[in-house]
């Protein structure tokens, strides 16, 4: 029995919410119902979270990954410093994801995912992109 | 005349009240210095001969007896928790809650130094908290291990992530340590479930601490349980609050008890905002709920007191009440 329980995928853990002063509700509760649907437990810390807020309640749940959402245009300098502040907190392997209107006006796509891959983002999510076509990519970024 | 005693084991006096229950009336109040160092009987035994010269001669029966405690420092506590903000903060809260004091709050990992000085503090009991439910499960079993290791002497309360309780309940075990497990403060992010973990910690104070400080006369005299008295006041906060099954409750209310040496605030409140377009954030909050301002009392607190009130504030306020006070006499 015991080599069964060993061979029991443990439920995984995902951290979203809306960073910033951001209030835009809905894409984060499709993306919250999306998740569910996968099977994953979703903490969702909701709007107007602070980069600590995820942070605390990645530590908190264990969780196995963190999507900042961002809509309003503000998201590249409420998501700056975040992996630094997660590598003090012990989270410098737990992947990070961003995705939404993530900087102000539009600008180049190959640009924009760099800026954010520089700050630590191991993905990036642009304008038009949405949830169900991203999810593969985040599914196998935390390990499902 | 059908009277019911309360007393109340303070850390300087023991104070008895009798209520008259069918008129629902203070009858007479007395009071003796407390007498924990040779046997707590003999300061009860004066303040109740001092009670009875104010009681009728006859007729009493005394339908109830019900006691607290705050001698020998009461319940001393130190808690510890993952994030600060999340399951220290939700431990701080459960300690309160069941009237304890708290020494110190951890989070995080610890240290063999942060043990030793948990002892050096003379905690009574230890509150181990850490993550959600199938959460994190690093730095309590970590914790768990360290106190192990360190054949922690007082009893330790777990109340974290259930996944990892079990397993914590075998580490502590297999190192003689006293434990007792319980339901997790934080079962989900930002979600609070105090109640199991307040009534654990009542327990262990019955069952060791009250033996522990000298209290063990004291539990034959009254009839259900000695419990620390500011978990009284919160109660009977609850009572006049909520009323019960007969009673309709004065609704919800802060009670704030200024002691010698600190001062404790209870409240018994939802304490939602009053407009709806209010986003909430963090930690909920309990029901009932008690803080404490461990520096600011009538007595031993009372120079803090001044420092934090300033003596400017406190010549003007005495102006305004046309009083003057030199700076030194202040």
């Amino acid at each position: 029995m015991a080599t069964k329980k060993a061979t029991n995928k443990k439920q995984k853990t995902v951290v979203i919410g809306v960073i910033g002063a951001d209030v835009h509700v809905v894409g984060n509760k499709i993306i919250e119902r999306t998740l569910q649907q996968e099977g994953i437990n979703v903490v969702n810390i909701g709007v107007l979270s602070s980069q600590q807020d995820f942070i605390n309640a990645a530590i908190e749940s264990g969780a196995d990954g963190i999507l900042v959402s961002s809509l309003y245009g503000h998201g590249e300098l409420d998501c700056q410093g975040m992996r630094g502040k997660m590598i003090e907190a012990g989270l410098k392997n737990t992947p990070l994801m961003v995705g939404g209107n993530i900087v102000v006006g539009k600008q180049d796509t190959k640009e924009v995912m760099k800026k954010f891959k520089d700050m630590g983002f191991d993905e990036v999510f642009m304008p038009g992109e949405q949830i169900f076509d991203v999810l593969p990519v985040i599914l196998k970024r935390i390990g499902m | 005349m059908n009277l019911i005693l309360c007393v109340d084991f303070g850390s300087t006096y023991t104070k008895l009240t009798a209520i008259d229950k069918d008129s629902e009336t203070i009858i007479a109040t007395a009071k003796s210095f407390t007498t924990i160092e040779d046997n707590i009987m003999n300061g009860f035994n004066k303040a109740k001969a001092e009670l009875e010269t104010k009681l009728p001669k006859k007729d009493i029966n005394w339908v109830a007896k019900l006691g607290c405690s705050s001698a020998a420092g009461g319940l001393k506590m130190c808690v510890i928790g993952n994030v600060p903000e999340l399951t220290t903060d939700a431990a701080k809260k459960a300690a309160l809650g069941a009237g304890a004091r708290i020494l110190k709050a951890y989070h995080f990992e610890q240290t063999e130094d942060d043990i030793k000085e948990m002892l050096d503090l003379n905690a009574d009991m230890i509150l181990l908290a850490g993550g959600t439910d199938g959460g994190n499960e690093t730095y309590i079993t970590a914790n768990a291990k360290l106190l192990a290791k360190c054949k922690f002497p007082k009893p330790i309360v777990i109340a974290g992530n259930k996944s990892c309780q079990k397993q914590i309940g075998e580490i502590l075990k297999k190192a003689g340590c006293k434990y007792y497990i319980t339901e997790n403060i934080m079962p989900q992010l930002n979600a609070l479930n105090v109640e199991p973990a307040r009534e654990t910690i009542r327990k262990v104070f019955m069952e060791h601490i009250i033996d522990a400080k000298g209290l063990h006369e004291a539990i034959n005299l009254v009839q259900n349980e000695i419990i620390p008295t500011p978990l009284s006041v919160l109660n009977a906060a609850h009572a006049l609050a909520t009323g019960s099954d007969t009673e309709e409750g004065i609704g919800e209310l802060v009670i704030v008890d200024i002691g010698g040496a600190t001062t404790d605030v209870h409240s018994i409140a939802k304490g939602l905002p009053s407009k709806g377009d209010v986003s909430y954030k963090g930690m909920e909050e309990p029901f009932d709920k008690r803080t404490v301002e461990g520096d600011l009392g009538m007595r031993y607190s009372a120079k803090a007191l001044l420092e934090a009130v300033t003596t400017k504030r406190l010549q003007k306020y005495l102006n305004e009440l046309g009083l003057k006070m030199e700076n030194e006499q202040v």
